[in-house]
C-alpha cells in the first residue's frame, strides 16, 4: 500500500512539474493580461503613468510592463524563438519592425485607426511590402545636447560650423571643462556617431540615403564612399574631446558628467535630456545637429521616427484585439497630450504640440522646420550590420583596437553576407 | 546486503526514477535539440514552421507534400487562411503542438532559409578559423595616429618616451618629433606647439581683410584651399601647394598683406605636414590580443589558481580557532552571495570613481593592460567565500588522533602540514578544482555587466559572452551553439581528466 502511495505521489510531481511547464496564460478574474516590452531606459516613470492611464479607462485589460534596455535585440529574439513574444512591444524603427514583419511576427496595423492619424512621413519606418506593421511614435533627434550656461559663460558662440566647434572645444578645454561627456562604454552610441556622421557625408558626394543603401543591398557600392579620411578624422575629434576614462563611461555616469557641468556637451538622442533634466533641473540646455560641414546649411539634425509600437501576431485572439486597442487608445487626443507631458517625447501624430516639452525640443523642431533633416539611414542597414560591424567596429576603432580601414571592409563584408542572405 | 531486494528495488523507483526522467527531460532533450540548432543556419529568429505563407506557395510547398490525410488535416487546423491578403497563418504553437507540427513539416522537406540544415560547416568554421579574427589570439599593430586627423595636442609622457621617440629609426624623425612637442610639468605630457596646431595656423585666414566683402571668399572655398594644401603638404607635393597658393590669391584678388598671410600659413601647414607623416609611420604599436579563446584560457587558468589558493589560505586560517572565527567565516562567504551584477556595479564604481581618485591613475578598467587582471580579482573576490566552505569542511574531515599523534612525535608545524593536511586535503581541492575550473570556463554575467562590448576593444571576451554576441547581434544561432557544443566538450573533458588524475591520488583516513 505505502509502495503504491509513494510511487503515485512521485509520478504526480512529475506531471505537475510538465504541466507548469507547458504554461497557460488563463486569468480567473476575467481580465486580460497583456505584456508590454519596451527598451527605452530614459524616462521609464513616464511610460508607466501612460500605461496606467490606459488601464484605468480599460478596467478588463492589465498590462505587465518588461524592459532590457541595451541588448533589446537578444531579449526579443529568444522570446520570438520560444513562440513567446510579448503581445506589444516597443520597437526600433525601420529594418527591426520589417525583419520582424517578414517573420511573420507582427500584426498587419495598416487599416487602424491609430495609423489614420499619423504624419504621412513617419509612415515608411514601419512599412513593409506597402502594409504598415507599427504605430511610430517619437520622432527624435540625435545630435549635440549643449549646456547654454557654460556656452554663455565663456563667451562661446553655439556651433553651426566645424570650425565652430573646434573652437568651442579649445576655448572649453583651456578653461579645464570636458567638451563632450563621454558614453563610450555603450556601443550603440559609438554606432549612432558613425552612422551620423556617415550620413551627413553623403551629401557632399550627392548621393542619398535611400539610394546608397539600396547601391549597398545590390553589392555596387561600399561602406567607404564617402571621404573616409574625413569621416574617421571627426571620429577622432571626438575621441580627442572626451573624458579621458571615456571607455568606461556608461549612460549614468555620462548623465552625471553632463548634468553635474563637468562637461559642456553631449552627444546623444534627445531622450538623454530628460534625465539630465532631472538630476539638475536647472539645466539650461539646447539642441543643435553635430556640424560636420563648415557650411551651415549642410549641418542638418539627424532625426527620423525612432521608436513604434508593435503588436504580436503569436498571442491569442484576445490578447491581439487588447493590444489593438491600446495603440488606437494611443491616438486619441487625451493619450497624446498624456505621451508629451508624461513621457516628454515627441509623436508622430498630425497637430501635435510640443512647445510644453520647452527649450531642446523647441531647438529640435524648429531645426528640422528650418533646414530638413537626415534620416536615420542606420534603421534601414540590415541588423546585423549595424547592431555588429557598425557598434563594434566603431567602438573597436574609438579605443585603438581596429584601423579604418578594417571597420569599412567588415561592414562591407557584413552588409553583403546579409543581402546575400534575402 | 541487510535489505530484502525489494526494498531495494522501492527506493529505485522512488528517487532514481523522477530523476532519470527530469534529467531526461530538462537536460539530454534541450542538449540534443541544441545539437540539431548547431547544426543548421539559423539566424535566431526565423520559425522553422512559417508564420505566414501565401496561399498557393503553401499549397505547393506544404500541403500537396504531405501524404497522409491526417497530417493535412492537422495543419490546416493551425493554420487559417486570411482571405484579405490571401495567404496561411498561424499563432504560436507551443509544447507538444509544436513539435507535432514540426515533425509534419519535416515531411514536406520545406526549409526556410534562415534555418536550414547545413551539417559540420559551423564546427569546421571554428576549428578551421573561418570565424571572426577576434576569436584567435593574434598579434595586431595598433595605429595610434593617422595622419589625416588632427595632431594629438598632447601625448602622456609614458606614450612619448616609450612609444612614439623609441619606434623612431633616424635621427632626422626623432628630431622633428622633439621639435613639435613640448614637456608640459603640470600636466606631465608633452604639449603640442601652437606652431604645429592646424587650427591655430589657419586662424589668421579667417580675419583677413577679403574675407569681409569679397563675394568669391566664403566658408567652401577656404575649406578647399586648406583641404588641398593639407593633401600637398601630406603628399609633400612643393608644387601643387604652390598651385594651391596662387590659385587661392589669384581667384580671391587678394592683397599683398593678405597674399603674404596665404603664403606664411602655407608654409605653416606644409611643415606640419612633415610631423605628420611623421608621427603616423613611427607610433604604431605591437599589441597582443588574447581573443576569446585566449582569454578563456588565461581567465580560467588565473581565476582558479587565486580562487582556490586564497581559498584554501582562508580555510586554513579559520579553522585554527581563533576569537569570531564563525562571524569571519560568514564575512567572507558573503560576496558569493550577492549577484554578478551587483558585484559588477559595486567594483565598476571602484574601478571607474574611487581607484582614480585615490591613485591618480586616470583608467583602470578601460586600459588593456590591466583589464584582464582586474576581471579576474573580481571574480577571486567573489568566488573564494563558497570553496572556503569546501576546504573548510575537507580540513575539518582530517582525523585529531593523527595530527595529535604527530604532535607528540614532534613534528613541526610545517611538517604537520606537508605530510598530513596536504594529502588528507586532496579530496576538497578536487572538488574545489572541477568546481571552480568549471564556473571559470563558463563566466558571462560578471565580465558582460563590468564592460559589455568594449570587451573586444581590450581582448576580454570570455567565450559564453562570444556566443551570446553570435547569437543576437550578428544573427547567427546556428553557429552560436556549435561554438557553445564545443564548449561543452572542452568542459567535459578538461574536468573528466583532471577528477581522473586527481582521484587516483586521494587517500583515505
Amino acid at each position: 500500500m505505502k509502495k503504491i502511495i509513494a510511487v503515485a505521489s512521485a509520478l504526480a510531481v512529475l506531471s505537475c512539474g510538465t504541466v507548469f511547464a507547458q504554461n497557460a496564460k488563463k486569468d480567473d478574474s476575467g481580465k486580460v493580461k497583456l505584456e508590454m516590452y519596451y527598451y527605452k531606459q530614459e524616462n521609464q516613470e513616464g511610460l508607466k503613468n501612460i500605461v496606467k492611464a490606459f488601464e484605468a479607462e480599460n478596467p478588463d485589460i492589465s498590462i505587465d510592463m518588461l524592459i532590457i534596455p541595451n541588448d533589446a535585440d537578444a531579449a526579443m529574439s529568444a522570446r520570438a524563438a520560444q513562440g513567446a513574444l510579448p503581445a506589444i512591444m516597443q520597437m526600433q524603427s525601420y529594418s527591426r519592425v520589417k525583419e520582424y514583419a517578414e517573420k511573420g511576427y507582427l500584426v498587419d496595423l495598416s487599416k487602424e485607426q491609430a495609423l489614420s492619424k499619423v504624419v504621412p512621413s513617419s509612415l515608411p519606418a514601419v512599412t513593409y511590402n506597402g502594409k504598415q506593421y507599427a504605430l511610430p511614435m517619437d520622432f527624435a533627434g540625435i545630435g549635440i545636447i549643449y549646456n547654454k550656461d557654460i556656452f554663455k559663460k565663456y563667451h562661446i558662440k553655439t556651433p553651426a560650423t566645424y570650425r565652430d566647434l573646434e573652437k568651442a572645444c579649445k576655448t572649453l578645454k583651456s578653461n579645464n571643462i570636458v567638451p563632450f561627456a563621454a558614453l563610450l562604454k555603450e556601443n550603440w552610441s559609438v554606432g549612432h556617431f558613425i552612422t551620423m556622421i556617415h550620413t551627413a557625408l553623403l551629401q557632399e558626394k550627392n548621393i542619398s540615403p535611400d539610394k546608397f543603401v539600396a547601391d549597398m543591398n545590390a553589392g555596387k557600392t561600399s561602406y567607404g564612399v564617402v571621404d573616409t579620411a574625413k569621416l574617421f578624422k571627426i571620429m577622432d575629434f571626438y575621441r580627442a574631446n572626451m573624458n579621458d576614462n571615456a571607455a568606461e563611461m556608461g549612460g549614468g555616469e555620462q548623465q552625471q558628467s553632463f548634468a553635474k557641468g563637468e562637461s559642456a556637451m553631449m552627444v546623444n538622442g534627445l531622450w538623454a535630456y530628460v534625465d539630465a533634466k532631472k538630476l539638475n533641473p536647472k539645466l539650461n540646455a539646447g539642441f543643435i545637429p553635430f556640424p560636420v560641414y563648415n557650411d551651415e546649411k549642410l549641418n542638418k539634425l539627424y532625426a527620423d521616427v525612432d521608436s513604434t509600437f508593435g503588436v504580436s501576431s503569436q498571442s491569442t485572439k484576445e490578447e491581439q484585439a487588447a493590444s489593438i486597442k491600446f495603440i488606437n487608445w494611443l491616438s486619441t487626443p487625451k493619450a497624446q497630450k498624456l505621451w508629451v507631458s508624461e513621457y516628454k517625447l515627441t509623436n508622430s501624430f498630425k497637430g501635435g504640440d510640443f512647445t510644453s516639452l520647452g527649450g531642446p525640443f523647441d531647438d529640435l523642431m524648429k531645426s528640422v522646420g528650418a533646414k530638413g533633416s537626415l534620416p536615420w539611414a542606420f534603421s534601414q542597414y540590415p541588423s546585423e550590420v549595424f547592431e555588429d560591424a557598425c557598434k563594434n567596429g566603431a567602438q573597436q576603432y574609438m579605443m585603438k583596437a581596429r584601423s579604418a580601414s578594417d571597420v569599412i571592409k567588415t561592414i562591407d563584408a557584413q552588409w553583403q553576407a546579409a543581402a546575400a542572405k534575402k | 546486503m541487510v535489505e530484502p531486494k525489494s526494498k531495494t528495488a522501492f527506493y529505485f523507483t522512488i528517487f532514481i526514477i523522477p530523476c532519470v526522467v527530469l534529467y531526461i527531460l530538462f537536460f539530454i532533450a534541450p542538449f540534443i535539440k541544441g545539437i540539431n540548432i548547431s547544426l543548421t543556419n539559423w539566424d535566431g529568429l526565423t520559425p522553422k514552421t512559417p508564420i505566414i505563407m501565401e496561399k498557393a506557395q503553401f499549397e505547393s510547398l506544404v500541403l500537396e507534400k504531405l501524404t497522409k490525410k491526417s497530417d493535412r488535416d492537422y495543419v490546416l487546423k493551425i493554420y487559417s487562411l486570411d482571405p484579405e491578403d490571401n495567404s496561411y497563418k498561424r499563432i504560436a504553437v507551443k509544447g507538444l503542438e509544436r513539435r507535432k507540427l514540426e515533425r509534419i513539416f519535416r515531411k514536406t522537406k520545406y526549409e526556410p532559409a534562415q534555418n536550414k540544415f547545413v551539417g559540420l560547416e559551423n564546427y569546421k568554421k571554428v576549428f578551421t578559423g573561418k570565424v571572426d579574427p577576434d576569436f584567435y589570439p593574434r598579434i595586431y599593430s595598433q595605429q595610434k595616429y593617422t595622419a589625416t586627423s588632427d595632431l594629438p595636442s598632447a601625448i602622456t609622457r609614458k606614450e612619448f618616451e616609450k612609444e612614439v621617440l623609441k619606434n623612431c629609426r633616424t635621427a632626422e624623425e626623432r628630431s622633428i618629433i622633439k621639435n613639435a612637442y613640448t614637456f608640459d610639468n603640470e600636466q606631465n605630457a608633452y604639449v603640442l606647439n601652437p606652431e604645429y596646431d592646424s587650427f591655430e595656423i589657419t586662424t589668421p585666414l579667417y580675419d583677413i581683410a577679403e574675407s569681409e566683402h569679397n563675394s568669391t571668399f566664403d566658408e567652401s572655398s577656404l575649406d578647399s584651399f586648406i583641404s588641398g594644401v593639407e593633401t600637398a603638404s601630406l603628399a609633400r607635393n612643393k608644387d601643387a601647394l604652390a598651385e594651391e597658393v596662387e590659385s587661392f590669391i589669384s581667384e580671391n584678388k587678394l592683397s599683398g598683406e593678405s597674399a603674404s598671410t596665404v603664403k606664411s600659413t602655407a608654409g605653416s601647414l606644409y611643415t606640419a605636414g612633415e610631423l605628420r607623416n611623421t608621427l603616423e609611420k613611427v607610433w604604431v604599436v605591437k599589441r597582443m590580443n588574447m581573443g576569446v579563446t585566449g582569454f578563456t584560457i588565461f581567465f580560467a587558468i588565473f581565476s582558479v589558481i587565486g580562487i582556490n589558493l586564497l581559498a584554501f589560505a582562508l580555510a586554513l586560517a579559520l579553522d585554527t580557532g581563533i576569537h569570531g572565527q564563525k562571524v569571519l567565516r560568514s564575512i567572507f562567504f558573503l560576496p558569493n552571495v550577492l549577484s554578478m551584477v551587483i558585484v559588477a556595479l559595486i567594483w565598476s564604481l571602484l574601478f571607474v570613481q574611487l581607484l582614480p581618485a585615490v591613485s591618480g591613475v586616470k583608467e583602470w578598467i578601460s586600459d588593456p593592460h590591466k583589464t584582464p587582471w582586474l576581471l579576474v580579482l573580481v571574480s577571486v573576490w567573489q568566488g573564494c567565500g563558497y570553496y572556503m566552505i569546501v576546504y573548510l569542511a575537507g580540513l575539518q574531515n582530517i582525523p585529531t588522533e593523527i595530527v595529535e599523534a604527530a604532535k607528540i612525535d614532534g613534528a613541526s608545524a610545517v611538517q604537520r602540514f606537508h605530510y598530513i593536511t596536504m594529502p588528507m586535503i586532496l579530496p576538497a581541492v578536487t572538488i574545489s578544482l572541477f568546481l571552480s575550473i568549471a564556473n571559470a570556463l563558463k563566466s558571462f554575467d560578471l565580465i558582460y555587466a563590468m564592460i559589455g562590448p568594449t570587451g573586444y576593444a581590450t581582448g576580454t571576451v570570455p567565450f559564453v559572452m562570444d556566443i551570446y554576441f553570435d547569437a543576437f547581434a550578428k544573427k547567427q544561432a546556428g553557429m552560436a551553439t556549435a561554438k557553445a557544443m564545443v564548449l561543452f566538450v572542452a568542459i567535459f573533458v578538461l574536468t573528466g581528466i583532471q577528477l581522473f588524475t586527481m582521484k587516483r591520488k586521494e587517500i583515505e583516513a
